[in-house]
């Protein structure tokens, strides 16, 4: 029976072996271990290149070095040496024990965050004119000043890639060392789907795997949990979490009463999710306990869906929306605080769901908090669905997210969403 | 005499493959004027991207695909003025131009028998072996002798992996390394083409690149390769390098 260190020899050599095979001139059969591959002819310079890409492919490592570059010779054995220097990028079967499997680490940090807005400030009056609602109807009764919408040339794509690269651009790391992107809008439509079309504008790597969730309004927080569960099983060294929505496209005056359609604006937020093993700011938040749900008694108060005739046919209680969306969310936050020991007034702040000014307003009284708590989203930019709980995220990490740790508090996330689906997260 | 705009010079073995446009009723057209042997210029090419060349031009008796471009020369060159960058990128526009990967040599893409993303077409089924696209984004990966691309188009499809044989991307690289000392030189630098050169590059607005097909390889391949990139790089970006 070989020794384990023996047995890795051996599966790194195979790889090497394989890759080499694949890109062997036609009339050339598998040279020795010391054969130059160049010199010999039995790769060009094409093929050497792809054996280089397929090593890293096939055994997960970033930046093999070329050996030529070492003056080494452009053999197998200068290439078995090369993978195991190289960094392990992602997660190799149990059979490759030392190809640099990283050890599951529980703790999972954001070290990258960034957001969107839609170019256009809309104030409130001009809203309540174009929805055909009474003057004051979203200023006064809503509390809202105004809404952020795309411009010409914006969509959620535009957004969502804005957001990443402000997210990516605080990490060392470069794009093409992140192994998983997960996206998540309420807004968009079609295929090829929002992760697809923003996995190719980022030119992220051709094995980053790409993740496309639901949960409208909870949609960030199905998004992290999934990230952090890829990260903890070893799977990703390094997830970039993405949302984007465009309601203006989706809601436009007179497909919906204007009591809904005047209450959204258009954003996108980004996150970079790290397990802990790899390089990043000591100080970054560390992404603690989740809670999750669904409180069907209170499905029938919100439903959009496609109307047959075109258009979207909604069914909304306000009323009935609100009174259940704050109980949620107070819930949830009293179920973070009792699950991790943290309390809700050491918070440094609250990235809620934030359906409408005047409903933050109550939740911070109903939870006995400052409102400053709060990071200021629908009043200025309106309800940004999948967006808002990140939008708040962001700003609450521009604030507080290189503070040393002794400084700051956690952050609590917390969503409802049409079902009524509910999420929330603690970050400390 | 033929007078062509230099459009694209790239690296070909020890010397240069190089072409221009020529201007038609319809606009212009590539054109790969070939020296009096062999297809490569020597490495003492001194005409610039831009360049206005005449060249005395012939048909060759059989014009093989996908190279219809090609056309001998007698290698009798007059330069008659240059374009700026911002005149050549409207010729290139105006020239052979594709909005999606399909258009560009008119014939269908294969995937790399070897499993990585470099693409590669049939020589008897491109009908052109040069093509301008435009491009949303773009990513480097460097090799000690070759560097890499890859490309979202503005279609939102991406080309990965294409080889940059451009001149003048090949030469700013090959400096910058030249200007890096010490370990992890290669990861170094391609961190800074995909930072700071990058951000420099999608800021500009002529961001556009030439596609092109070299001779097909053993196999009969014909793989994709990034002819020329617009903006050209500057010099003055290597101040950045740490």
């Amino acid at each position: 029976m070989s020794k384990p260190g023996e047995q890795a020899a051996s599966d790194l050599r195979r790889i090497v072996r394989q890759c080499v095979g694949r890109s062997l001139r036609a009339s050339k059969t598998m040279p020795g271990d010391e054969e130059d591959l160049l010199r010999s002819g039995a790769l060009d310079s094409m093929g050497w290149i792809e054996v280089l890409a397929c090593i890293e492919r096939v055994a997960g490592k970033a930046n093999v070095s070329d050996p030529r570059e070492l003056g080494e010779s452009a053999n197998i054995i200068s290439l078995v040496r090369a993978i195991g220097n190289a960094p392990a990028v992602q997660g190799m079967s149990a059979g490759l024990p030392d190809l640099g499997d990283r050890a599951s680490s529980s703790q999972v940090r954001v070290t990258g965050w960034g957001n969107a807005l839609g170019s256009v400030q809309q104030e409130a009056g001009w809203l309540e004119r174009e929805y055909g609602l009474a003057p004051g109807k979203l200023r006064e009764g809503a509390g809202i000043e105004s809404v952020a919408r795309a411009g010409s040339g914006e969509d959620e794509l535009s957004l969502a890639t804005k957001a990443s690269e402000i997210a990516l651009g605080r990490v060392p790391a470069d794009p093409a060392d992140v192994d998983w992107l997960i996206t998540s809008s309420e807004t968009f439509q079609g295929f090829p789907s929002l992760g697809a079309l923003l996995h190719s504008r980022l030119l992220l790597a051709d094995t980053c795997g790409v993740l496309d969730v639901g949960g409208a309004c909870v949609g960030l927080v199905n998004a992290l949990v999934l990230a952090r569960s890829l990260l903890v099983a070893g799977t990703a060294v390094r997830v970039l979490v993405v949302t984007a929505d465009a309601h203006s496209r989706v809601f436009p005056p007179g497909s919906v009463p204007g009591e809904f359609g005047g209450l959204f604006g258009d954003g996108a937020s980004a996150f970079v999710l790290e397990s802990l093993d790899s390089t990043h700011p000591s100080s970054a938040y560390l992404v603690g306990h989740f809670r999750f749900g669904c409180a069907g008694a209170f499905a029938a108060a919100l439903a959009v869906r496609p109307s047959p005739q075109g258009g979207v046919q909604l069914t909304f209680e306000g009323e009935a929306l609100a009174r259940a969306a704050v109980g949620q969310l107070e819930s949830i936050i009293r179920d973070l605080e009792s699950r991790s020991g943290l309390a809700r007034d050491s918070a440094s702040g609250f990235a809620t769901h934030q359906p409408n000014p005047r409903l933050v307003e109550l939740l911070a009284r109903q939870i006995k908090v400052p409102l400053a708590k709060f990071p200021v989203v629908a009043k200025t930019c309106g309800n940004l669905g999948t967006s808002t709980c990140g939008v708040a995220l962001s700003k609450l990490l521009d604030n507080h997210g290189q503070e040393p740790r002794n400084q700051r508090g956690p952050i609590f996330l917390a969503a409802v969403g049409p079902g009524m689906l509910w999420g929330g997260a603690i970050l400390y | 005499m033929t007078e062509l705009i230099l459009s694209d010079i790239t690296r070909m073995g020890p010397g240069f493959c190089i072409i221009g446009l020529e201007q038609t009723a319809q606009g212009f057209r590539s054109v790969r004027p070939l020296p009096p042997v062999g297809f490569a210029w020597p490495i003492t090419f001194r005409h610039q991207r831009g360049a206005r060349l005449r060249f005395i031009l012939s048909t060759p008796p059989n014009i093989s695909r996908p190279h219809v471009e090609d056309r001998p020369s007698s290698g009798a060159i007059e330069a008659a003025g240059k374009e700026s960058e911002e005149k050549l990128l409207a010729c290139l526009r105006d020239a052979e131009i594709a909005e999606k990967i399909q258009d560009l040599f008119g014939c269908a893409m294969h995937p790399s028998p070897f499993g990585g993303p470099a693409v590669w077409v049939t020589p008897e089924e491109a009908v052109r072996s040069i093509c301008g696209i435009p491009i949303e984004n773009l990513r480097f990966k460097l090799y000690p002798d070759r560097a890499r691309i890859a490309l979202t188009l503005g279609s939102g499809e991406t080309l990965r992996g294409l080889p940059v044989v451009d001149r003048y991307w090949n030469e700013f690289l090959e400096e910058a390394l030249g200007r890096t000392q010490g370990a992890n030189r290669l990861q170094r630098v391609e961190q800074f083409a995909n930072r700071i050169v990058r951000e420099r590059v999608l800021k500009n607005s002529s961001l556009f690149a030439r596609v092109g097909l070299p001779r097909a390889d053993d196999e009969g391949r014909c793989w994709l390769m990034l002819d020329s990139l617009v903006p050209e790089p500057q010099l003055a970006w290597l101040d950045a390098i740490g």
